[in-house]
């Protein structure tokens, strides 16, 4: 009864002040767009760089970052590897292409009888690479796929040569940047001769992470370079986190004096609420509905001006296309962020209806 | 003016509890937009530093990271054959990315003298490397990596002696130097020079000089000769591309500061709807009403600029000083900008108005008698 009665009034005065409680909410919006922007974009970053096969290592050349680029060693060293009882050995090419930014392409180069045992994808159009295929073949990542408008059958330019895709793949992670093109005509086409850039060994105890080999040669586990390169971004993003909670902060601190104000205009009805039996907690009620009011509405601003922002938030540069990602999780992220500045905005006009001096109030006239 | 002032602070005083939550929350505004306005600022900039040189760069064609490039013995020999006269220095260049502490970092194999006639560093601690075991770093690494000059360095699995800290311009601010010597002795020749840096004689032109390389038939299609702010801008491209997130979220903060004032100002209005009609009663026009109530909102709004400008400009001067945000070898430098602080001010003035003018036409068609009911 009591809590039916507060919420008919908190919504009432919601109604009465409702230019106030737009203008709360559109604030609340905006602390609602920069939390699901960070977190989206957390997201994306961590699905991007996600673990990338733990059964593997990469043997690379010291302090590289061989899965993108840097990294480029004798197909010898394949040989050695065999030599101490590996039972896989696969070479790969990466590397960087393109002059500028806006073309860069991320390349690798394949080998067409083992990739396929050590990378996972799914073919979203047309058909992998295999043994067989025609010299220039290249399939691509839906990613790059979906930069340079290219699908199967088209040609894509590399390095001034041209290659026909023959289908584009699928990994979820920033693989879907890269172009595949067999192992040797990566290696003609960046005149490398025989050398590679990585191989791919199995994690079966005769390797183990961080060692070296003579050569300047090293162990790193599969999907270390994508984690340093994520942690290459880190400072940028732990800024806007900083700047995030920042808004946040604000906006609790706008919440709280609204409905602290609201309530100290409607300060002799609450008097008299109380004077007639009403607990403290009804009247912690009539501040939660407002501020339930105003932060649903904040949340659906925000969570419109993010869709309605979504293609400039999707960033694309060296090779890299790096876009927020929305699921249940981080939705589900953002709103708890949400709910915490709306309890935070609620806890100071909530003490201070508690310690409310009856007598005090009735006496204002 | 000064009577309106002196009332507003009393008013604001009067209320000071409230003024200081909503003078926080306004503070707390204003920083996050000035930094994100340094941030994309800075991000604009990123690559875009003068580099005091007269220096072309020669690296293989098609490559984006000069890590990638090899330089052959065609590009020397062209460079041998330019006019007498014309280049004044002819020095080679090991180039590597590499992760030795933390943020990625160059590494650059250069002959020692070269150091500072070619690449423009400055010695500020120690010696310049001279033995294979020696290295210098920039003070942008040494202060990326924690490094102290005297302390020993494992690079590509080598031992590695730190002797010195210099200042590197541009893209050089996080960069770990060593003699080519040394370069060699531990990258091996495999893969080459990967760099080929001309210093032009002075009353030489650059640019000719890059033209008349750049249409040798050794040069063409296997090198590209770059003038060498040139090349640091378009390796720093990806860095710029991302300025619009930060351009986003300052437009985002600006907004919060803006709804954040339009709503402080129209609360206190609709909190005073009795005493401002009161006020009407013993004769004070609306216009005179409104004046306060700016002058009220624009005190806030100075102060939580003055505040928040202080503490941005604390933030990033304690930043720059002590944790730098270093992307591929180079800081992402931020500052307070007068701008920013200007346009913000400006804008958030134009809300506050707003956020009195509007509330109070809707008062001013009321009756004195309608405006004292409570």
């Amino acid at each position: 009864m009591e809590l039916a009665a507060m919420l008919r009034i908190g919504l009432d005065e919601m109604r009465r002040h409702w230019k106030l409680a737009l203008a709360t909410s559109l604030l609340m919006a905006i602390s609602a767009l920069a939390t699901f922007v960070l977190v989206g974009y957390r997201a994306g970053l961590a699905h991007a760089f996600a673990d990338l096969g733990r059964p593997y290592l990469i043997v690379q050349e010291e302090n590289s970052m061989g899965e993108f680029l840097g990294s480029r060693m004798p197909m010898e060293v394949g040989q050695r590897l065999l030599a101490i009882g590996l039972s896989q050995v696969v070479p790969e090419v990466h590397t960087l292409v393109g002059t500028s930014s806006e073309n860069a392409m991320m390349l690798r180069g394949v080998d067409l009888r083992q990739f396929r045992e050590t990378e996972s994808f799914s073919m979203i159009a047309g058909r992998p690479l295999a043994v067989g295929s025609l010299p220039r073949s290249a399939m691509i990542g839906s990613l790059l796929a979906e930069r340079l408008q290219v699908g199967p059958g088209q040609l894509l330019r590399i390095r001034g040569r041209d290659f026909t895709v023959v289908g584009v793949f699928e990994t979820r992670t920033y693989i879907d940047n890269e172009a595949w093109t067999s192992l040797e005509d990566a290696q003609d086409m960046l005149g490398w001769g025989s050398d590679v850039s990585v191989f791919v060994v199995p994690d079966e105890g005769r390797l183990h992470e961080g060692d070296a080999l003579p050569g300047g040669i090293a162990v790193a586990r599969r999907g270390e370079s994508g984690r340093q390169l994520s942690e290459h971004l880190s400072p940028l993003v732990d800024l806007f986190a900083v700047i995030a909670r920042a808004l946040g902060v604000a906006s609790a601190l706008a919440l709280g004096n609204v409905l602290w104000r609201l309530a100290w205009i409607r300060r002799r009805e609450l008097a008299i609420l109380r004077s007639v039996g009403f607990q403290d907690w009804a009247l912690v009620w009539y501040l939660l509905v407002q501020a339930a009011v105003i932060t649903a509405l904040g949340v659906a601003f925000g969570a419109l001006g993010t869709l309605a922002l979504g293609p400039v938030l999707h960033l694309a540069g060296a090779g890299l296309t790096m876009k927020p990602e929305f699921d249940v999780r981080t939705i589900a992220i953002g709103m708890s962020a949400v709910v915490a500045v709306m309890l935070g905005g609620t806890i100071l006009p909530a003490l201070w209806v508690g310690q409310m001096n009856l007598a005090r109030l009735l006496r204002v006239e | 003016m000064l009577s309106a002032i002196r009332f507003a602070l009393r008013d604001l005083y009067h209320d000071r509890g409230r003024t200081l939550l909503t003078l926080l929350g306004l503070i707390v505004m204003v920083v996050s937009y000035l930094l994100l306005w340094g941030l994309a600022e800075a991000c604009r900039e990123y690559g875009r530093w003068p580099v005091p040189t007269r220096n072309l760069i020669l690296l293989s064609a098609d490559v984006l990271d000069p890590m990638d490039s090899t330089i052959g013995p065609e590009a020397y020999r062209a460079v041998g054959d330019l006019p007498p006269g014309q280049v004044e220095r002819v020095s080679p260049s090991i180039f590597r990315h590499m992760n030795i502490a933390g943020p990625v970092m160059q590494v650059r194999a250069v002959p020692r003298l070269d150091m500072e006639q070619v690449h423009s560093l400055t010695l500020l601690e120690g010696a310049w490397p001279q033995a294979t075991d020696e290295v210098v770093a920039t003070e942008g690494a040494m202060l990326a990596a924690g490094w102290q000059v005297g302390q020993h360095l494992v690079v590509y699995g080598s031992d590695f002696h730190l002797v010195g800290a210099v200042r590197g311009p541009g893209t050089k601010y996080a960069s770990l130097w060593m003699t080519y010597e040394a370069g060699r002795r531990l990258l091996g020749d495999r893969r080459g020079d990967q760099m080929l840096f001309l210093k032009i004689a002075e009353g030489t032109s650059p640019e000719e000089v890059r033209t008349r390389l750049a249409a040798d038939a050794r040069i063409q299609g296997k090198y590209d000769v770059y003038l060498e702010d040139q090349l640091a801008e378009r390796q720093s491209q990806a860095i710029r591309d991302l300025v619009r997130l930060p351009t986003v979220l300052l437009v985002v903060a600006l907004l919060a500061i803006t709804f954040g004032i339009y709503n402080a100002t129209s609360l206190t209005l609709a909190e005073r709807g009795w005493e401002l009609g009161a006020l009407r009663v013993v004769g004070f026009e609306v216009g005179v009403l409104r004046r306060f109530l700016y002058v009220r909102a624009l005190v806030m709004v100075s102060a939580a600029y003055v505040v928040g400008s202080l503490v941005a400009l604390a933030y990033v001067t304690e930043q720059s000083r002590n944790a730098p945000i270093v992307i591929h070898g180079a800081a992402l430098l931020m500052r307070v900008q007068p701008g920013a602080v200007v346009l913000g001010l400006a804008l958030t003035a134009l809300f506050a108005y707003l956020g009195v003018w509007l509330p109070l036409l809707q008062q001013s068609r009321q009756t004195v008698a309608q405006a004292i009911r409570r």
